[in-house]
């Protein structure tokens, strides 16, 4: 759907997007990671048209922005970071006005209306509403046109919790039907939504797949946390003994008599019924076992972190 | 360019901007109206007209003053550049949608000729002479206000520069001829905006008058649009 190559941005020496390129499929939800000024916005700003780039290029199903510039905008709805909202307007008023500026129908307002649920506040002036409304007044706007992509950056920043759970059912029934690509440092909600993950830091794409490889990526599939009551050393020449288990570390003194175990496992293989075993028949007792789960928030540090350290 | 235009006429009248706008200009020229004509007994109403001008080089930045800036400051110019509609689209539509607000405070002035009809004769010929000068030169005054408005994301800057401009625009014509230089004079009199209105004051349409406004509008809109055309690229 979206086919981004060699992107650079630069503003006077300083080079905002490093030659970035990737592509958004037709139908997915993609994810666009990064801390606060890696250059998720920009790429977004550039993508809508809103800025041009230094250099490469932006296609959307083939149609290239430079080409045709009135198509090109037709398939994108955009939420920037900020909602580009007119406050002195009423809800129905604003949503006329989006439709008259992309040459839709006014016919579709009420559909929208119940699609983003804000029926119940379309005739209230834009600066009466709270946060949480607005935003979805935002995404609304991006509704107009029936594009077949949105792109949402930042969508639930600056929400209470209650409504970033609202504007999330909303982006997840939204996914259903349109290509989504979403821009967060928020990792947890990228991980709740979308199908695949981009992570963008200092302008590069440092990396690129689905939130459960990525996982995988930085050693997570073969990692334990355990807690095992008994002797310390006893449990140590336990687990050396066993060989399926190719390290692990204790932490330290967990619950009265336990001791808090990281266990990795050879790459592959199923250790438990082993351990749990092995464990019994020395008289020690297994309190707990459990995979450790690498969150987005580990990935993200150990990718950056790596990055950094290579450019370094 | 029609859904610009509305969206500018329903923020002029859902803020203050626009009534002010009109309120005040109405209660100036009344206030002369009934000093110059109806106190001083007097059949022209040259001498409101005459004044109005200045009224207009401080009133019109109100108008203008927003219109690109705010835009850009509560970033609604994502929404509008990342539409299916041209820059040239947006100007004009901010322009003219300004420039009717400007309109309808011309037109409710004609009460003041009417209401001379009724006791002295008026001359209709001078009277749309004057009602074509006040037209053009708002449109001008127009076009400056929204090419300042562009420059800057503060609109409270953007008016005070625009007031700084045309005042010192109107201003040269009282320094025209003093220099003894006639390519400075002649260079002053691109810039004295006001000056040329009074022309149409006296009942005179001078095409090179006409063709003069006709120019600053167009210049100043171009420049608007090449502005916004360059701060994507940069």
């Amino acid at each position: 759907m979206i086919e981004i190559k060699n992107l650079t941005k630069k503003y006077g020496n300083k080079t905002v997007l490093d030659n970035i390129s990737f592509t958004v499929n037709s139908g997915e939800i993609l994810g666009f990671l990064g801390p606060n000024g890696a250059g998720k916005s920009t790429t977004m700003n550039i993508i809508t048209g809103y800025i041009a780039s230094t250099s490469g290029s932006v296609s959307i199903d083939g149609i290239d922005i430079m080409d045709d510039a009135k198509a090109y905008k037709k398939k994108i709805g955009y939420l920037p970071e900020i909602p580009p909202l007119y406050l002195d307007m009423t809800v129905r008023e604003y949503l006329e006005f989006v439709c008259g500026i992309k040459d839709a129908d006014t016919s579709c307002i009420e559909k929208i209306l119940e699609e983003v649920r804000i029926l119940d506040v379309k005739d209230r002036l834009i600066k009466n509403l709270s946060k949480g409304y607005r935003q979805r007044v935002g995404i609304a706007q991006a509704l107009v046109g029936d594009p077949e992509l949105l792109i949402l950056d930042e969508p639930t920043v600056g929400l209470d919790p209650m409504q970033i759970i609202d504007i999330r059912n909303v982006i997840s029934e939204l996914g259903k039907k349109k290509t989504l690509f979403i821009s967060s440092h928020i990792l947890s909600e990228i991980n709740a939504v979308c199908d695949r993950v981009l992570i963008i830091n200092k302008g590069k794409i440092i990396a690129e797949d689905t939130p459960e490889n990525l996982a995988s990526l930085v050693s997570g599939k073969n990692k334990y946390l355990a807690s095992i009551e008994g002797d310390k050393e006893k449990i140590n020449s336990c687990l050396s003994s066993l060989s399926g288990i190719e390290k692990f570390e204790c932490k330290g003194e967990g619950e009265k008599g336990s001791y808090d175990y990281i266990i990795y496992a050879k790459n592959g293989m199923d250790i438990r019924r082993e351990l749990f075993k092995a464990v019994a028949s020395l008289d020690m007792v297994m309190l707990s076992f459990k995979s450790y789960d690498v969150s987005l928030e580990d990935i993200f540090i150990t990718l950056t972190n790596e990055k950094g350290g290579e450019e370094q | 360019m029609k859904p610009i235009i509305k969206k500018e006429l329903l923020i002029y009248f859902h803020t203050p901007i626009a009534w002010v706008f009109i309120a005040v200009t109405m209660c100036v020229s009344a206030i002369m109206f009934t000093m110059f004509n109806l106190a001083g007994h007097n059949s022209s109403v040259s001498m409101i007209f005459s004044l109005l001008p200045w009224i207009f080089v401080v009133m019109i930045p109100l108008l203008t003053m927003r219109l690109i800036s705010e835009e850009r400051g509560t970033k609604t110019d994502q929404l509008l550049l990342t539409s299916p509609i041209s820059v040239s689209s947006i100007v004009w539509g901010k322009f003219f949608a300004a420039l009717t607000v400007f309109a309808v405070s011309i037109v409710l002035m004609l009460i003041y000729p009417v209401i001379l009809s009724f006791h002295t004769d008026v001359y209709e010929g001078v009277v749309f002479t004057n009602y074509l000068g006040f037209f053009l030169l708002g449109s001008a005054l127009i076009s400056v206000g929204i090419f300042v408005s562009s420059l800057t994301e503060n609109q409270f800057t953007a008016g005070i520069i625009t007031i700084a401009l045309l005042l010192a625009a109107s201003l040269l014509g009282f320094v025209k001829g003093s220099t003894g230089y006639a390519i400075i004079d002649n260079l002053m009199s691109v810039f004295m905006v006001v000056k040329r209105f009074e022309s149409f004051l006296i009942g005179i349409i001078d095409v090179s008058n006409v063709v003069y406004y006709i120019s600053i509008v167009v210049i100043f809109i171009l420049l608007t649009i090449f502005r916004i055309e360059r701060r994507k690229i940069k």
